[in-house]
């Protein structure tokens, strides 16, 4: 073996422009297929960090059944306190937040995203701090002492990593809190979490069909996903018996923690596994025509052995040997690439990653890439090793006897080759054409807005701060003229939730209407507060009617301005102007009837890649004040340029609000659909290098070809063909190639974008476009690729040709 | 077809009697090649015995069938009908690891154009025969050291073959062939790539180790060479003939 070894490595050094193609070819392709297998590992296999027995951690989720199973509502307070009390297979249930936490009191206020977190739920994950402790339940009881627990990094860095922190008191959202404990590096639970509190729910949070909490709870011992899950279906049935008004149609469900938490992007991402697969293929598949090819060149050497007595077993290892060598080798510059290659996906994404989720290039990693270098280039060298290591033994030893080797059948095998990678490539090129075609949809997509020139960032009032509503409109309404006011700033609002970014859902009914029945049942919209000015800031048309002013106030009826898709489908042919509506109250809280003032144009509130058809309805903040909201700034010159003065507007109203989030609006509408940006680039990339990985194959395939058979040409030439018959009769060989791998292509992608349905947005999976230019575009590079050797074939000089013979 | 009850195995092991013996024994050899739907016969019923320690030349005019007869008694090829059986046991239908096996241990190859490994040094290609013996490598340093000893090339047992002359690549071809001890060498116009001064080297050479008991079939094309062999024979069109045996 060491023997084999030796002699490979010799024989690999004495061929260095082989085996550096065949170790570059291989080493791309494991290197796109090692980046993406380290987005598998992070999102599927490595286990979440510090957790303990994380198995059996489940997410619970809650869905309405017309509401349907893709929408998790999440659980009201109240089925959460039923949940811990009755269920017997989940033990642990807590639920938690997220947040905005601002910690001031010193000369800058800051704001950190954070939990608000049910006390024994640390204990649940099995975490334990690295100083102090975690919550105590009674820490959930609403008058209990503020407490708070320190994020590793915010520990670091604000506090210098001062153990003597534990004790002391910060001010976290106006409120004087005790500093408990420091959470270990890398936990950042929930998702990107600086520091948690306990959860404590007001009587207002804590009415039924308030559903805003995700509870996690963990599998009791020997308990099955399946029958927590019976459980759950049977909680649901009693749920549903006590309050049909808001329970009728739930379902609970228990999910796996890491499927919850990857539910989105798994798809996408094996699907992208699968994509460099076929990369991966294809580079391999180059690389079995090489070994051919030199396998062809070998045939002497190997027919030498044999005749000497080596058996087919030794051949063939000798050869195996080579190509693992290879394997190797490639294996080691695909994780260079890999390094490369995810530093350059990391690039691509624009929102901060969960605490769970790294990239790192670990031992899963490494392995992979090893094995699929070794496999693969042990797999693809059996059948050039298999063919090398039976030859026909009196034709290759005999003085000018064919060195080259191969013969007819050796060329078939290499055509289905090339075949299979123009067919692969296709499939790829299909594929990224539709997701393509879909990101370039989405980037065109009318929202209903002009998001140019426009600077929006998030305002917090904190809570304990601004528990009176009235308040927190008060800063609202100081803060806008200001924002105003600042020059260059043609016109600033205020609206909860900025388009394209997927917030503020409610349900209401029409006067008249009687109250439905059930949750499930009632009428949804997408609900904003926006203070005056809002419509003209985004250049959004009033249709009909007019448009909230200050005028509006709390002291005022109540108004509101609906979309003009809530005109047609609630008032179709009617005018909806002076028509009234209540917002869907909890129980026992009175019904406040809110009145129709006008009609806007249609704005799109949904993440652009999750749009539903839903109603908007508009309320002025004065008369439903939010606590947090994004302020949006129209101006005249480049609007990321404002941002210290918006700063400081907002200072200069209370000096411990921190502004957050703050971007341009265009890059609001692009975040909203950027893991389809981000895919559908991979996709474009990945289907680029087979596009160019097929070509290389083609170009190798043809010209081993046409080295082949330079005899053949040389006599057609000696008999008075011309160069343009010669490159005819290359160029049908070529066609006939790229033809099959066309036909092939075309049928298995008809097929294989299917996975891509749900990931398409108004683009079918049968785009004629894709399916005609695509094909189109690899014919060309497919006949381009042979076009160099062709063009050399035409240059053959007969006599040399003849003499050779 | 004749046939024998021996097996394949039985062919290692060394000549049991004491006087000159049958060492290849072929008849009705016949071989068909089949191409574009066109028969060729390029052997048709060859008889043919060769006696251990038989120096014999097989010579006759281009496409007479001489490298196909050697390639069939090399068992690099296998008669299309008629029994080749070699020390007793029949050998023409072996499946392709026993005629790998055999050719290992019972045939020595010397071709014209030499076939030397360019990769592997002179040792390394004298060796080749015996590391797929499985042999140790004590075992194969010396084996290789004599043969090399023998053909005068124990002092470029290092080299690689392009940093030798034709004649010396020769020489290092017989070694290769000689270094396993074989029943028989084959040699294919072993001369044909060499100038006259080393073909008669390369051809004294051959004479030498028959005169140390080795049997030796040569195919040849060169009369003059044909004459060191006590025995010619004459192929055409596939079919022997002439048979002379010089007398002792």
């Amino acid at each position: 073996m060491i023997r084999d070894l030796r002699y490979a490595v010799r024989t690999l050094l004495k061929a260095p422009a082989f085996a550096t193609t065949a170790i570059l070819t291989l080493a791309l392709g494991i290197g796109v297929a090692t980046t993406i297998f380290s987005a598998v590992n992070a999102l599927l296999i490595k286990p979440l960090p510090l957790m303990a027995e994380q198995e059996n951690i489940v997410s619970l989720e809650h869905h309405l059944r017309n509401v349907g199973e893709e929408h998790d509502l999440g659980f009201d307070y109240p089925s959460l306190v039923d949940a811990r009390k009755e269920l017997t297979t989940i033990e642990g249930i807590g639920a938690f937040e997220d947040t905005t936490m601002i910690i001031s009191g010193t000369e800058k206020p800051d704001r950190y995203l954070g939990a608000a977190i049910q006390a024994d739920m640390f204990d649940m994950l099995g975490v334990k701090p690295i100083l102090g402790r975690t919550f105590r339940l009674d820490e959930n009881e609403p008058d209990a002492p503020p407490v708070v627990l320190l994020g590793y990094d915010l520990w670091q860095q604000r506090y210098g990593a001062n153990p003597g922190i534990v004790g002391k008191t910060i001010q976290i959202n106006g409120l004087l809190a005790t500093v408990i404990g420091v959470m270990p590096k890398a936990w950042r639970f929930p998702e990107v979490a600086d520091l948690w509190m306990p959860l404590r729910k007001t009587n207002k949070e804590t009415a039924r069909g308030s559903f805003d909490l995700e509870p996690v709870g963990r599998l009791k011992r020997g308990v099955t996903l399946a029958q927590a899950n019976a459980e759950l279906a049977h909680f649901a049935a009693l749920e549903e018996q006590r309050h049909p008004d808001v329970y009728k149609g739930s379902v609970f469900r228990a999910t796996p923690l890491r499927e919850a938490y990857t539910k989105d992007a798994r798809g996408l991402t094996l699907l992208l596994m699968g994509a460099v697969l076929f990369v991966h293929l294809i580079a391999c598949t180059n690389v079995a025509n090489l070994l051919l090819a030199r396998g062809a060149t070998r045939a002497k050497e190997f027919g030498i052995r044999v005749a000497l007595g080596a058996n087919r077993g030794r051949v063939v290892r000798q050869l195996l040997i080579e190509s693992a060598l290879l394997g190797f080798v490639g294996s080691a510059g695909g994780l260079l690439f890999a390094v490369w290659g995810v530093d350059l996906m990391l690039s691509m994404i624009p929102v901060p990653l969960p605490f769970w989720l790294h990239f790192d290039l670990d031992f899963r990693v490494f392995f992979f890439a090893l094995a699929t270098g070794l496999l693969s280039s042990v797999f693809f060298g059996l059948l050039p090793a298999l063919r090398i290591s039976r030859p026909n033994l009196s034709e290759v030893l005999k003085e000018g006897g064919r060195t080259s080797g191969g013969g007819a059948r050796g060329q078939r095998v290499r055509d289905l080759l090339v075949v299979g990678e123009v067919a692969a490539a296709l499939i790829l090129l299909i594929g990224a054409g539709l997701m393509m075609r879909s990101f370039l949809k989405l980037q065109r997509a009318e929202i209903g807005i002009d998001a140019k020139n426009v600077l929006t960032f998030r305002v917090g009032l904190p809570p304990a701060q601004y528990k009176d509503p009235k308040v927190a409109a008060q800063f609202f309404d100081r803060l806008i003229p200001q924002l105003a006011a600042i020059p260059g700033v043609t016109s600033a609002a205020a609206i909860s939730g900025l388009p394209a970014s997927g917030t503020g859902m409610g349900a209401f009914t029409l006067e008249g209407e009687p109250p439905p029945k059930a949750l499930q049942d009632a009428r949804v919209a997408s609900m904003q507060t926006i203070t005056p000015g809002y419509l003209r800031t985004f250049h959004i048309p009033l249709v009909r009617g007019r448009d909230l002013t200050a005028a509006d106030d709390a002291s005022k009826p109540l108004v509101g301005l609906i979309d003009q898709r809530a005109a047609q489908t609630l008032f179709p042919g009617q005018d909806p102007i002076g028509r009234r509506f209540s917002k869907l109250t909890p129980p026992g809280e009175p019904v406040k009837m809110v009145q129709i003032v006008g009609v806007v144009g249609d704005v799109v509130y949904d993440r652009l890649t999750r749009k539903k058809s839903r109603p908007t309805i508009y309320f002025p903040e004065s008369q439903e004040p939010a606590n947090f909201m994004s302020a949006v700034l129209r101006t005249e010159g480049a609007p990321s340029s404002f941002a210290n003065l918006a700063r400081n507007a907002v200072l200069s109203v209370n000096k411990e609000i921190p502004i957050y989030k703050v971007r341009l609006m265009t890059e609001v509408v692009k975040e909203s659909y950027w893991d389809r940006v981000f895919f559908g680039t991979l996709f474009t990339a990945f289907a680029v290098l087979a596009l160019f990985l097929a070509s290389i194959g083609l170009y190798g395939v043809m010209s081993y070809s046409i080295r082949q058979r330079t005899q053949e040409i040389g006599l057609r030439m000696a008999l008075g063909a011309q160069a343009r018959d010669v490159l005819s009769l290359v160029t049908r060989d070529a066609l006939r190639l790229i033809g099959s791998g066309l036909v092939i292509g075309l049928v298995g992608a008809f097929f294989v974008v299917q996975t891509l349905r749900s990931s398409l947005e108004q683009v079918s999976t049968h785009d004629p476009l894709s399916f005609t230019l695509l094909p189109l575009l690899l014919l060309g590079v497919g006949l381009l690729a042979c076009y160099l050797p062709a063009r050399a074939a035409t240059q053959v000089d007969p006599m040399e040709a003849l003499r050779y013979e | 077809m004749a046939s024998t009850q021996t097996s394949p195995e039985q062919l290692t092991r060394p000549p049991s009697s004491s006087g000159v013996q049958t060492l290849i024994k072929l008849d009705g050899v016949t071989k068909v090649f089949l191409t574009d739907e066109v028969e060729t016969h390029a052997l048709s019923g060859i008889h043919l015995d060769i006696r251990t320690g038989e120096y014999v030349s097989i010579a006759g005019p281009s496409g007479c069938g001489k490298s196909t007869l050697l390639s069939i008694l090399g068992l690099l090829d296998t008669p299309s009908d008629g029994s080749y059986s070699l020390k007793g046991t029949e050998v023409a239908n072996l499946s392709f690891p026993e005629r790998a096996r055999i050719r290992n241990r019972e045939i020595g190859f010397i071709f014209q154009s030499f076939n030397l490994i360019g990769d592997l040094t002179v040792f390394e290609n004298v060796e080749l025969p015996l590391t797929y013996r499985g042999m140790a490598a004590s075992e194969r340093k010396q084996f290789v050291g004599e043969a090399l000893e023998r053909v005068g090339m124990g002092h470029r047992a290092k080299h690689l073959p392009s940093q030798l002359s034709g004649g010396q690549q020769q020489r290092v071809a017989v070694a290769r062939a000689l270094a396993g001890k074989p029943a028989i060498l084959l040699a294919d116009e072993p001369t044909g790539n060499l100038d006259s001064r080393n073909g008669e080297a390369v051809m004294d050479l051959l004479k030498e180790l028959h005169a140390g008991g080795a049997t030796i079939c040569m195919v040849t094309h060169d009369a003059r060479f044909a004459q060191h062999a006590d025995r010619t024979i004459h192929l055409f069109d596939g079919r022997v003939v002439e048979d002379n045996r010089i007398a002792a």
